[in-house]
């Protein structure tokens, strides 16, 4: 079959894959091209050739900066960011978990739910920042953006648990009580280790479209700034752009690292579940 | 009595509008092995639901052991039912899978998982303790959801569909291997099933339902002997179905042929009426012999099946019949599509048939 494969490809192999690899180039070379530069001497530099080799842009990157405070507005980025993806995962996993049965009203709840992906984001920031100032509470990032972010990711979280009951095979649960569980041992023991990658997923989805979230905190952060907001302040007042580069490299190493973590985690318990297993008969 | 046993008095299960299964009253016997044979829809699996627990029942009672359990639910009947597809838990090792119940009861990790083990060796998977369920193939998934089901000692094992999901060669040895754990535990095993052939393989006695009914309760034998309805005849396969309209002398059918009998059947209000006879029973030769039908059948198809060889034919009156001649008889004297011959039947062979069901759809 290889051989076959090698000998005799379809006619369109050749152009399709030019246009995969440009595709790739066209992804990840802005990436890369950034990582490298960010690597530049301290006098700067916005291009190649590079002005020497340092850290001395990643070093500024945690120094307070007179235009802007980077250490700062990531706390609050990654504070945010998690405490959104908590209320998301929990309050999708109940949703999901009630919308299991038909009840009284779930359509239109859903519809409502939904209503918020659509609206453009801007418009619900500026709502959200109205509305506080007009109940005379001063928004912040906190509560204010906080919310403002659960409007974007608490569809999505829904979605996905939706997607995820609609496949979930209903003779596990009655297996369970069948051999006597309570409902919520039912839930403890079955559903839930059986639903949990899902709901990594959800976590991970929803920590992401927080941690970058732009129009929607846009109106609601208040005083202090979340990263994204940080970043955009930073680009109309930073002198030298090397920061930035310094700065995309980071989040990027950041988001690799999530990734592979969770992939050699899978992997290894793959590894470990096939080990045990015997291999005869 | 002996442990084990269940009643159905006069079960009944509606959805909505529709009725699943009408009326049923059935007695199974501590310690045997019961087939619910019938096709898909016929009130077979939901029968077996209602015994576990899993479908609530419209009407009537459910007895085990002479206790009525209709309103309990699953785990206090002392049943344990394993799914068609076995339902093990994916994110559970077997010897977990099995111990499962045993965790639920509150028995410490120690205990349960050597009484686990010790189910496993039951059902010879002991060494796959570790291994997960999709690490396993169809045959051992199934030995795991049986000791699974095995572990809490129940009074009944509830089986639905157990083989379907397996080749036919593994069928046979797992069906083989039911069976050898059935007698030695001595517990009930109540085993849906759409073949015949399983049914007639495992059980002591096989319930035959259709359309939400029960029609015929017997021994294997007594089933394919002495089928009670034209159902019952068509479903089990190697039955022709004769009718006719009684008269004083036998049962007549097409324009003239008169068929004797050797016992009346019931004929409905015209005096229409049926008999069941066995395929293998019926004597085809190209030559008329004393028992035969006075006037040739035409054979419009031979099949070769081994041991046996499948005739079609028809006689000029119309009326069809379906032959299973040995392959030894075959070979004396092979009969070809086109050719005329004479068939014959001892009349005692005839079986009268209940009237009022319907034949089984599309045999």
């Amino acid at each position: 079959m290889a051989a076959l494969g090698k000998t005799k490809r379809k006619a369109g192999f050749i152009p399709l894959t030019i246009i995969f690899i440009l595709f790739i180039v066209f992804l990840y070379g802005p990436t890369a091209t950034i990582a490298i530069l960010s690597f530049q001497g301290p006098e700067g530099g916005l291009t190649f050739p590079m002005n020497g080799v340092s850290l001395h842009w990643f070093r500024q990157l945690f120094e307070e900066q007179q235009v802007g405070d980077f250490g700062g507005s990531l706390t609050r980025s990654l504070l945010l960011g998690l405490s959104v993806m908590l209320c998301t995962a929990v309050f999708s996993l109940l949703a999901g978990l009630a919308y299991r049965r038909s009840f009284k009203g779930g359509d239109a709840l859903f519809y409502l739910t939904l209503v918020s992906l659509i609206l453009p984001s801007i418009l619900i920031s500026l709502g959200i920042g109205i509305m506080f100032d007009r109940i005379g509470l001063s928004p912040a990032w906190y509560s204010s953006a906080f919310g403002a972010h659960l409007t974007w990711t608490l569809p999505f979280g829904l979605l996905i648990m939706f997607a995820v009951f609609n496949r979930f095979n209903k003779s596990y649960e009655a297996a369970a009580i069948d051999m006597g569980a309570t409902a919520w041992q039912t839930f403890r023991l079955v559903v839930f280790p059986l639903i949990l990658p899902s709901l990594i997923g959800v976590c991970l989805f929803g920590f992401t479209l927080s941690y970058d979230e732009f129009a929607r905190t846009l109106m609601t952060a208040g005083t202090f700034n979340t990263q994204p907001l940080e970043i955009y302040g930073m680009t109309t007042n930073v002198t030298t752009p090397v920061l930035f580069y310094a700065l995309g490299t980071m989040t990027t190493l950041f988001s690799f690292t999530l990734i592979s973590s969770a992939l050699i985690a899978i992997w290894a318990v793959r590894k470990s579940r096939a080990r045990k297993a015997p291999t005869g008969v | 009595m002996k442990k084990g046993s269940v009643e159905l008095v006069g079960v009944v299960k509606r959805y909505g509008e529709s009725t699943a299964v009408r009326n049923i009253d059935l007695h199974i016997e501590g310690g045997s092995y019961c087939c619910l044979l019938g096709p898909s829809g016929c009130g077979k699996s939901t029968t077996l639901r209602m015994i576990a627990g899993h479908e609530s029942v419209s009407e009537g009672d459910i007895l085990l052991n002479n206790r009525n359990v209709t309103t309990l639910p699953p785990r206090k009947r002392g049943t344990a039912l394993m799914f068609q597809n076995y339902a093990l838990f994916p994110h559970l090792n077997s010897l977990d899978n099995v111990a499962f119940s045993l965790k639920i009861a509150g028995v410490s990790r120690q205990e349960r998982h050597s009484r686990a083990l010790e189910m496993l060796k039951l059902v010879n998977m002991e060494s796959f303790f570790e291994a997960f369920p999709e690490q396993l193939s169809g045959g051992q998934q199934q030995r795991v959801a049986l000791a699974r089901a095995l572990i809490n000692q129940p009074e009944v094992i509830l089986l639905d569909e157990p083989l379907s999901a397996l080749d036919p060669f593994l069928r046979t040895r797992m069906r083989a291997e039911l069976k050898r754990i059935q007698q030695q535990l001595g517990i009930t095993f109540i085993h849906v099933t759409h073949s015949q052939e399983e049914a007639f393989a495992l059980a002591d006695q096989v319930v035959v339902m259709n359309n939400g009914y029960i029609e015929q309760v017997d021994k294997p034998i007594g089933i394919f002997s002495r089928p009670s309805t034209a159902f019952v005849a068509s479903f089990i396969g190697g039955h022709n179905i004769i009718e006719g309209t009684l008269t004083d002398s036998g049962l007549t059918t097409g324009d003239e042929r008169l068929i004797r009998l050797e016992s009346t059947p019931l004929g409905d209000t015209d005096n229409k009426a049926a008999v069941s006879l066995r395929c293998d029973r019926i004597q085809i030769s190209p030559q008329p012999f004393e028992s035969a039908q006075p006037d040739p059948m035409r054979v419009e198809s031979v099949e070769y099946q081994g041991s046996y060889v499948h005739l079609r034919g028809q006689f000029s009156d119309g009326l069809g019949l379906s032959v299973f001649q040995s392959d030894a008889d075959y070979l004396a004297a092979p009969l070809n599509a086109g050719d005329q011959a004479f068939v014959g039947w001892r009349h005692t062979d005839l079986n009268p048939l209940r009237p009022g069901s319907d034949i089984a759809p599309g045999l």
